[in-house]
């Protein structure tokens, strides 16, 4: 029961700034207190006309639905067409484009995979990810340990997560720090030469995206 | 990439680059550990609002010239025990840069 | 030279090992994801003001999890922005409360 704590006399509504944060009325220990905030953010923003419930409703169906699909199929149409693999290596946000998935403001790189180097992404200030691409990141991604120990021994953290290199092969890190969001293309799974575009993407893993993890083994 | 109209980038890929070693208040994009870290630009990323101004409701204008920048990881960690080739990339806004030696 | 760094600048420091287990996100994550998006796109508020706004989160709070930061970060930049009073909020969550309580 923490609604009592709302009956204070005193009127903060006009204090200049803010920290609300910092403010002790509330019990964010509550249950389900988060949940509430967000409701009342929500409620508050379509009162206001900042945003309507449609739109509202249409981007937590977006993120519902959005998983790594669209990073597999640009992931397996770089393996199987090799003009498009330069374009998209060139241009990366062009070539997402060319298949109707926008960056929403941003713009993307992607970094290939070869037999002497192997390319892993993370986000030390915060949790850049590209959503559009790969949906609503992992909790492992926004983790402190991620963040912090991928930039200066990522090797290890690569051992974590069960990918070791093989010798002579260098590790690029990139640190997602601005305006850029990124995509590893994995390398091709051997054994796979003949299969179809459809059938790849079967292979291309959110991790191999990454560059925690190598593409599946059809194996 | 609209706005203000811009003076040409400085650098190209190649040049050789320090990342200046200050440590403003305010909202910045350059991690600590890259502070004061020479590295080779990678590539020209375009102009971009500058997120310094963003940050505190300002529209960021100028744009600001962003480049990806090659560190070796070697030059960034003290004791880095990896790949002698292993490197790490940032984008540094060209206002956090200066020339340094060497380059391609 | 100063090396204070702020506490959403982590590149570098110790950590300890990954925890790799997969959640399901909540629907209040999405929900204030979508909030934020929605709003972003529209131009009333920047990534970079909230950025600055979760850097800025007490410690607490920063630790308390990704979305509970973003949750108080967008708080106090829209009533920064004077999109929303502190008092509003205060008011939408007891009536939000009530009618959970009531519900219960």
């Amino acid at each position: 029961m923490t609604g009592d704590t709302h009956d204070h006399g005193h009127d903060h509504g006009d204090r200049p700034v803010l920290t609300y944060a910092d403010d002790s009325v509330h019990d964010r220990n509550e249950t389900g207190h988060f949940e509430l905030l967000t409701d009342a953010l929500k409620e508050l923003s379509i009162e206001k006309g900042l945003v309507t419930a449609t739109e509202v409703r249409e981007y937590v169906d977006f993120f519902d639905s959005r998983g790594t699909e669209k990073g597999a199929e640009i992931i397996a149409k770089a393996w199987t067409d090799p003009a498009y693999k330069d374009r998209l290596l060139a241009d990366g946000t062009a070539a997402a484009a060319e298949l109707d998935i926008p960056m929403a403001g941003a713009e993307l790189v992607v970094v290939e995979n070869t037999d002497s180097v192997h390319n892993v992404i993370v986000c030390t200030l915060c949790s850049c990810y590209p959503r559009t691409i790969l949906g609503l990141p992992p909790d492992w991604y926004k983790s402190k340990s991620y963040r912090s120990r991928t930039v200066n021994e990522p090797r290890a953290v690569l051992t974590e997560f069960g990918t070791e290199l093989p010798d002579g092969v260098a590790l690029r890190v990139h640190d997602s720090n601005a305006d850029m969001r990124y995509l590893v293309l994995p390398k091709r799974p051997a054994g796979t030469e003949d299969w179809p575009e459809e059938r790849l993407r079967e292979l291309v893993t959110r991790d191999s995206m990454i560059g925690v993890a190598p593409a599946r083994d059809p194996a | 990439m609209t706005g203000a109209a811009l003076d040409p980038p400085g650098y190209a890929a190649g040049d050789a680059v320090r990342v200046t070693l200050t440590w403003p208040p305010g909202h910045r994009r350059i991690p600590q550990y890259i502070r004061g870290k020479a590295g080779v630009i990678e590539r020209y990323c375009g102009s971009f609002r500058n997120p310094e101004e963003l940050a505190y409701g300002f529209d960021g204008l100028p744009e600001r010239h962003l480049y990806r920048v090659r560190f070796r990881q070697a030059e960034v960690w003290d004791g880095y025990d990896g790949h002698p080739e292993d490197t790490i990339d940032l984008e540094i806004q060209e206002h956090w840069l200066s020339p340094a030696e060497g380059g391609a | 030279m100063p090396l204070e760094r702020g506490q959403h600048d982590l590149g570098g420091l110790p950590g300890g090992p990954i925890d790799l287990e997969e959640h399901e996100l909540l629907p209040w994550h999405k929900m204030i994801s979508a909030v934020f998006t929605v709003m972003r796109l529209k131009g009333e508020l920047t990534i970079d003001e909230l950025r600055r706004c979760i850097e800025d989160v007490p410690p607490d709070i920063y630790d308390g999890g990704y979305y509970e930061r973003w949750t108080i970060a967008l708080t106090d930049l829209m009533v920064e922005k004077r999109l929303i009073t502190r008092d509003e909020v205060d008011s939408k969550m007891a009536e939000l409360r009530a009618a959970r309580e009531a519900a219960e």
